[in-house]
């Protein structure tokens, strides 16, 4: 909904994406604020905590556009940023490519595999399809760990980025890139989401006999949601890779993938700004407790055998709650509070 | 001992402790219409229930067992009125994401209770193994043979016969109809949860007894679902016949393809689950669902 007052005179201001002036000030202000503040003013463990958090709303972006999107449940989503992380650092350090080539080539590869894994969903939907993207899961990883290319179980090593003589071999430096991949993923998926696909997508989410009675194919689609959901998986995935410099296999696990799930459910389906909602609340929940065990660890060391399961257990009580409190996620409470400010001092 | 029929039998009986642990599966999802992604999990809780009982409390074996039996049939019911009550009739991801977190709990509590060591249950069966026509046979085999056989027919009699059986059969068919009826449909529910929780539990004690009890059998209770996928999941005979094919096609494939490609026996289970959703998407009993607008 806009604010009182906006109206468009050519089809141009009808459809584009930025209605008024205070709107361009918050963009072009928090855009300043992301790329300045937090590598200044954060220490060296939270500005790793927002690389994490920058590279998983790419990925969660992804699992939005095929699960918010277009309905087709992905439980395989870490399998597919394995495919990325794995594919970029394959290229950068066995055949030399550089990482500005491979980062593309990887997020291809990730949407080639998603394409394969996402045929059974012409046939069937539902759970067999969370059945088949849970056999993805597996046999992906099941390839990864067992090829020689991969380096098995011990992993590959990656490369960090450089551009001419900038490197960007800190978590500090890497940030940029993060949050530069992370502007254009967003505004990638935000359009995705508002043309021609993302509409066809809606419409298979809402019954997909009745979208292809309507003359939108069916297969080029679904297909099309599997390539771009995996994509941006890629993406992510080669993100991870040259961030932490160094791909093994434990990374992308199923519970990896029910996480991803897990964000988009509590930022709200079907809905670009719920994924950073709930990426931003469940990251920092959790940090924030793995922090606190970590402090506790100090005086009793058995503390920090527990971090990893209460960290899990926290994130499963999250989803439990707004599931059942509120499901439809935080981005439905954020539209409420913006036609409240809209629209008062009336009702409606 | 030929190599292919000693795969067999341990095959068929690790698939025969899939068939009961899917059998939970199905009876929750007939009934209520929920797909219970934490049917492996619960698996782990019984059979580390069963642990706490018989070994740390140190009560005699087969009291630990039927007092593990009672306690997962109450915890059915807990999980039932908690976690599903609020959610019902919702769309499938929720419900679904509601067993995935039940999953990750119980999981993680295992995790931060247990450790990740490996246990053992007490030496409560006979150590002489059987010998039969020329096999030797462990009484772990025998022992998962006989809940299969055991669970499948009292259940079916159970479904078929008594009169919780049959409300949740009318419930299956529908629900509002069943209520209209004066059925008790939470209490059919409730029942459903406790009656699978059982089962997982008997899954549990008898994979304890044959490979110990250690957190990696969860990574054990997911291939409960290719045995759902390919006997079809809303069957009861179906999901004991995909439990004993999985277990078979398993160890089979361990035996011979495992010197080939390393590893493939534990991934073969969702190749097959693969195979079988793309040519048979409703498995080998699964009834086949015709869509309308």
């Amino acid at each position: 909904m806009l604010p009182n007052g906006v109206l468009a005179d050519t089809y141009e201001e009808d459809k584009a994406l930025i209605r008024t002036k205070a709107q361009w000030g918050i963009l072009i202000g928090a855009i300043v604020f992301f790329y300045v503040i937090p590598p200044s003013v954060l220490s060296g463990s939270w500005i790793s905590v927002m690389n994490r958090w920058g590279i998983t709303i790419i990925a969660a972006l992804g699992l939005q556009l095929l699960t918010g999107y277009a309905g087709q449940i992905s439980i395989g989503h870490s399998a597919f940023i394995a495919v990325g992380a794995y594919t970029s650092a394959i290229l950068t350090t066995r055949l030399g490519f550089p990482i500005w080539a491979s980062l593309p080539l990887s997020a291809l590869s990730a949407g080639m595999i998603g394409i394969i894994f996402g045929l059974p969903s012409l046939r069937v939907k539902g759970f067999y399809l969370i059945m088949s993207t849970l056999a993805a899961q597996f046999i992906i990883m099941y390839i990864v760990t067992h090829i020689g290319l991969t380096g098995v179980q011990s992993g590959i090593s990656a490369p960090r980025p450089s551009l001419g003589n900038i490197n960007f071999d800190t978590d500090r430096s890497f940030y940029l890139i993060t949050i530069t991949m992370l502007i254009i993923c967003t505004y990638m998926a935000v359009n995705i989401s508002r043309s021609k696909p993302g509409r066809a997508f809606v419409a298979i989410r809402d019954n997909d006999l009745a979208a292809e009675v309507m003359g939108i194919s069916l297969l080029r689609y679904k297909l099309l949601a599997f390539f771009i959901g995996c994509f941006f998986a890629g993406i992510a995935g080669a993100l991870t890779a040259h961030w932490i410099g160094h791909v093994s296999p434990e990374r992308f696990s199923l519970l990896q993938s029910l996480w991803f799930l897990g964000y988009i459910i509590v930022g709200g389906m079907g809905n670009i700004a719920g994924v950073f909602f709930g990426a931003t609340l469940i990251i920092g929940l959790t940090e924030w407790l793995s922090l606190g065990l970590q402090n506790i660890s100090m005086s009793y060391p058995h503390a920090a055998l527990w971090v990893a399961p209460f960290v899990n257990i926290l994130f499963a009580v999250i989803i439990i709650l707004f599931l059942i409190f509120e499901p439809k996620g935080l981005a439905h409470r954020w539209h409420i509070t913006k036609a409240n400010y809209r629209l008062w001092p009336f009702a409606y | 001992m030929s190599l292919l029929s000693e795969a067999s039998i341990t095959g068929l009986a690790l698939g025969a402790v899939y068939g009961v642990i899917a059998l939970g599966f199905v009876l929750i999802y007939k009934s209520s219409g929920v797909l219970n992604m934490a049917q492996g999990s619960l698996v782990l809780v019984g059979s580390f229930l069963c642990y706490s009982l018989g070994v740390q409390l140190g009560l005699p074996f087969p009291l630990a067992i039927v007092l593990t039996l009672v306690l997962s049939l109450a915890f059915g019911f807990l999980i039932e009125r908690v976690l599903l009550r609020p959610l019902v009739g919702e769309e499938v991801l929720p419900v679904i994401m509601v067993t995935f977190a039940l999953l990750i709990i119980l999981e993680n509590s295992v995790m931060a209770i247990y450790g990740p060591e490996h246990h053992l249950y007490p030496q409560y069966l006979p150590v002489e193994p059987i010998r039969f026509a020329g096999m030797t046979l462990g009484w772990v085999y025998i022992l998962a043979l006989a809940a299969a056989a055991l669970l499948i027919p009292s259940l079916t009699i159970f479904y078929k016969r008594h009169r919780i059986g049959i409300a949740m059969r009318a419930t299956a068919d529908d629900q509002q109809v069943a209520q209209s009826l004066g059925i008790k449909v939470e209490q059919v529910y409730g029942s459903a949860w406790a009656i699978s929780c059982l089962t997982a539990s008997v899954g549990g004690i008898v994979l304890g007894t044959i490979v110990g009890v250690y957190f990696g059998m969860s990574g054990i209770g997911m291939k409960v679902f290719p045995a759902l996928i390919v006997g079809g999941m809303d069957s009861i005979v179906g999901s004991i016949v995909g439990g004993l094919m999985v277990g078979l096609l398993e160890n089979i494939a361990g035996v011979y393809l495992d010197p080939v490609l390393a590893g493939i026996k534990d991934v073969s289970p969702y190749i097959i689950l693969l195979l079988v959703i793309i040519f048979k998407p409703f498995g080998l009993f699964g009834l086949k669902r015709i869509e309308r607008i």
